[in-house]
């Protein structure tokens, strides 16, 4: 967060500590080789190369462009059909029944919620902790968590059975004086999605004013007009940034809290219930990590894509997909200890349909999913990210990211449309074998998703140039001691800095 | 309150017919029952005791929805399409449904039946619809409601007639049909009537009671021919 | 209220800005007339002492506040405007009303914080002077001349100390 640069060093120097001379000479003279602060010149060097790269990506379309753009969009008019004949035949045209009553929809709502669930959380949580690397990498992990929300939260309403009433779920006063019932879950679903998509959509919005800015004084034209409304009159005068700031603040803090309780509540769909399988007091945070997991996978494959396709390979680097590495190596090891706390209890327990939807998954008709679950959730993250070799390779880590994602979406899969399948009624067990208009839709939000993106990338700066920029700068203010070191150690006053 | 006497059920299904004939239950057609998508608002489930030739068993399970007490449906649809009537009956409120299903998934016992088709009644079979009950469309949930139509009715000749409801007068579709007489419907509050005493049976027992939905059908365990 | 006269110029970055400021600051000029305009964010000690205050955490406040009203209102209000009973739970006040509480809460508040801050940015009563080359990285100084101030002297007092005094490009709402 940049207010670190206003945070410390009210009076600049302590008075009881060494001057910044005096500490260059003492640490030469201990034979410790000391990088002078960037020149303002090279700074502005550093500031029209990243412009440069950022704003030019923006404006040149290119014929690959065109085609990827024909036929994303080509794949989501498909899934539109689908969804439009599926309107036209009836919710039958999918391979719901009973008592298999959730099918590819709802594994892909609570997939595409997950999926974005990691770009704000990460973004935030990294923002919190004044995290210095995150500055290139936070305005694409903020887009993954929008474009992920407009996409996941489609799929309850194309899920319904009579999806051109779906506003009787919204709490507005109506002629019926009937309020929707705010003991469902699938309310406390509609107003987490409400608040996240909101909170997350500003949080992308907010340090985008600056570099809509910039992207207004660079452009000609409706671009021009478009960009000035957006950006709000932005001048960059200090009271502006001060606001920016302070709101990032409110907002980072806030937005923590909000990102874990849509995941809770996603899982309260389930958890909430009577269902083997679904009732269940881990479930909420066992989904928040399934998340953030298969979120933080989703960032990785974005992060890979983004820097080879709009060449910001400078700014989105190895190191960037390195750390996010290490990160998803952690989180793989916590999903699968919820997942076994989950496992082991049911098997533990005995209960005859707990063990037959168990049987379902490990020796049924389910193996192969189950099993390509754990080993691509589990096996292939455990044995290959623990190697550096491997976390900088790019080929290697978008295999890795994306597979886990497959896993993900298995998992979820196993979840909301095996357990049904097995209840106390062993006359009313059941099967699912989904209909093409559900393999349509879903495979046109997977192309949406990509879509988005891309329109993005043409339309705003994949990189909060700004926040580089005061990056860049941060370790010559901490030298000149205008901004304080973050440090509580005591140190040689500041050698290194922030980079 | 619904008393269903497992010794008497032959499995004959007729109830199955009745209850589609009384409600106007479109008929799914075979290839949608063999998906899973058959209508039954009440499904007479076959258990088998034994398999093995000459000795082969079955219990037969009619099973309407339970009209729970603590209904599990009820809470979780958002529209509150799933409602406690004050009589005690769980009602579905087919215009507010907008089709989640999740009252479907919450039910323990798998009573609930979706549309998922615009129901056809094909010639002749318009012609007996029950001018008493609604057609209902596609993507809306439906289920068994004790022929409600009938407790209304009855209710309201009772009222008309300035006389208190007599036991036995009020009779759903299912237990009308029942050759053997296995499923039996009354006031079970009132400790006289028939459904009050047959539910004071030793046999007497409630599906998945351990689940605390408190349904008001009783079924009459099926003793065992050899061992009395 | 008559619109306010401008000083506009220049400066040479953050050295610039330090050195204009003292010497605004010279000529008797409140920090509060004076504008900086950069693409970074500049801290504080650059900028000579802290910013003037925002409203935000008020619009914050009140947002938690509302959000919070409408989520009792919801969770728990609606239930007695239309009472429907269902599944044997009581009407009054059950554990799930703290959840929508909880994400009323939280949606009053991120709605009322963005309210302030485009209320607070967008909002302003007159246009302001703008050059399209402060997104490249060129720093100005904006002084709104105060009426007990000589127009004439604020320029000396600038270009006195390294600033180069120019016309505004543009002005911006």
């Amino acid at each position: 967060m940049a207010d670190d640069a206003r945070s410390g060093a009210r009076g600049g120097h302590d008075p009881g500590s060494p001057s910044p001379e005096e500490t260059a000479r003492r640490l030469e003279a201990a034979g410790v080789r000391t990088t002078p602060a960037a020149t303002e010149a090279e700074l502005a060097r550093l500031d029209r190369a990243l412009d440069d790269q950022v704003f030019r990506s923006m404006s040149a379309i290119s014929l690959r462009f065109v085609l990827v753009v024909l036929f994303l969009g080509g794949v989501v008019t498909l899934g539109a059909f689908a969804f439009g004949w599926q309107i036209y035949r009836g919710i039958g045209v999918t391979g719901l029944n009973r008592p298999v009553f959730w099918g590819f929809y709802i594994t892909s709502f609570v997939f595409w919620i997950g999926i974005s669930h990691s770009g704000t959380l990460v973004s935030a949580i990294l923002r919190v902790l004044k995290v210095e690397w995150r500055r290139p990498l936070t305005r694409a992990a903020e887009a993954m968590t929008v474009f992920a929300l407009m996409i996941g939260g489609l799929f309850p309403i194309i899920h319904l059975g009579r999806n051109w009433r779906f506003y009787w779920m919204i709490p507005i006063p109506n002629d019926r004086g009937l309020w929707p019932n705010f003991r469902s879950a699938l309310m406390w679903d509609l107003l987490a999605i409400l608040t996240y998509i909101t909170a997350s959509s500003l949080f992308l919005y907010f340090p985008l004013v600056p570099d809509l800015a910039a992207a207004r004084d660079r452009s000609r034209g409706i671009r021009h007009k478009v960009y000035a409304v957006l950006s709000l009159g932005w001048r960059g005068t200090q009271q502006q940034w001060h606001r920016l700031h302070l709101g990032m603040r409110i907002f980072t803090v806030i937005v923590i809290p909000i990102a874990v309780s849509v995941h809770s509540i996603v899982s309260w769909d389930f958890g909430m219930t009577l269902v083997e399988g679904w009732r269940s007091t881990i479930f909420a945070p066992y989904f928040v990590i399934g998340a953030i997991y298969s979120g933080v996978a989703a960032l990785i494959s974005v992060l890979i894509v983004l820097r080879k396709a709009t060449h910001l390979e400078d700014y989105l680097t190895v190191r960037h997909i390195d750390r996010m590495g290490k990160v998803l190596l952690a989180v793989a090891v916590i999903w699968f200890y919820f997942f076994w706390s989950g496992y082991l209890t049911d098997w533990y327990g005995g209960n005859a349909v707990a063990r037959a939807l168990q049987d379902l998954h490990t020796v049924g008709a389910m193996a192969p999913l189950f099993w390509a679950m754990i080993v691509v959730n589990m096996a292939v993250p455990f044995l290959f990210l623990w190697w550096r070799r491997v976390r900088t390779n790019m080929a290697a880590m978008l295999a890795i990211s994306l597979l886990v994602n497959v896993g993900m979406w298995i998992e979820r899969f196993l979840i909301v449309v095996t357990s049904p399948m097995r209840n106390s009624l062993s006359f009313d067990w059941g099967g699912y074998r989904p209909g093409w208009p559900e393999i349509a839709i879903v495979s046109a939000t997977f192309a949406a998703f990509a879509l988005l993106y891309v329109i993005f990338s043409k339309l705003l700066p994949l990189i909060s140039t700004w926040e580089v920029k005061e990056g860049w700068r941060i370790d010559r203010w901490q030298r000149e001691g205008v901004v304080e070191l973050e440090t509580d150690v005591p140190t040689l006053s500041e050698p290194g800095g922030a980079r | 309150m619904l008393v269903v006497d497992l010794n008497l059920c032959t499995g004959c299904q007729a109830c199955v017919a009745a209850c589609f004939a009384e409600n106007n239950i479109g008929v799914a057609g075979e290839d949608q029952v063999a998906m899973g998508r058959g209508r039954h608002w009440i499904k007479v489930e076959r258990y088998w005791r034994s398999t093995e030739y000459p000795d082969v068993r079955a219990v037969y399970l009619p099973l309407p929805c339970q009209q729970c007490g603590n209904a599990p449906c009820e809470p979780v649809c958002p529209v509150f399409a799933s409602v406690h009537s004050k009589d005690g009956l769980n009602s579905q409120v087919y215009n507010r449904c907008i089709g989640t299903r999740y009252c479907a998934q919450n039910c323990p016992y798998k009573v609930r039946v979706f549309n998922y088709f615009a129901p056809r009644f094909d010639p002749p079979l318009e012609q007996q619809l029950n001018p008493d009950v609604t057609v209902r469309s596609v993507g809306i949930m439906e289920k068994c409601t004790f022929c409600v139509q009938r407790i209304r009715r009855a209710r309201e000749e009772a009222k008309v007639e300035g006389r208190e409801l007599v036991d036995g007068e009020i009779v759903p579709a299912c237990a009308q049909t029942c050759p053997p007489g296995a499923i039996v419907f009354g006031d079970g509050e009132d400790p006289r009537s028939q459904v009050a005493r047959l539910a004071r049976s030793e046999r007497g027992f409630r599906l998945f009671e351990s689940l605390n939905t408190k349904p008001p059908v009783v079924y009459l365990k099926k003793g065992d021919t050899k061992n009395g | 209220m008559s619109d306010p006269t401008f000083v506009t110029a220049r400066v040479a970055g953050e050295r610039g800005v330090a050195d204009a400021l003292q010497g605004l600051r010279q000529a008797g000029l409140s920090r509060e007339s004076i504008e900086i305009l950069s693409n970074v964010p500049l801290p504080e000690p650059v900028l000579g002492g802290p910013m003037k205050s925002t409203k935000l955490p008020v619009w914050t406040g009140a947002g938690l506040l509302i959000g919070l009203g409408l989520g009792v209102f919801f969770s728990i209000g609606t239930l007695f405007l239309y009472p429907v009973l269902v599944g044997g739970q009581p009407i009054r006040f059950a554990p799930p009303n703290l959840v929508i509480v909880y994400e009323l809460t939280m949606f009053g508040i991120i709605v009322s914080t963005v309210s302030g801050f485009i209320s607070e940015t967008r909002l302003r009563p007159a246009a302001r002077p703008y050059w399209r080359d402060v997104s490249l990285g060129a720093v100005y100084v904006v002084v709104e001349v105060p009426p007990d101030l000589v127009e004439a002297r604020v320029r000396r007092a600038l270009e006195e100390h390294g600033a180069e005094v120019v016309e505004a490009e543009e002005v911006l709402p």
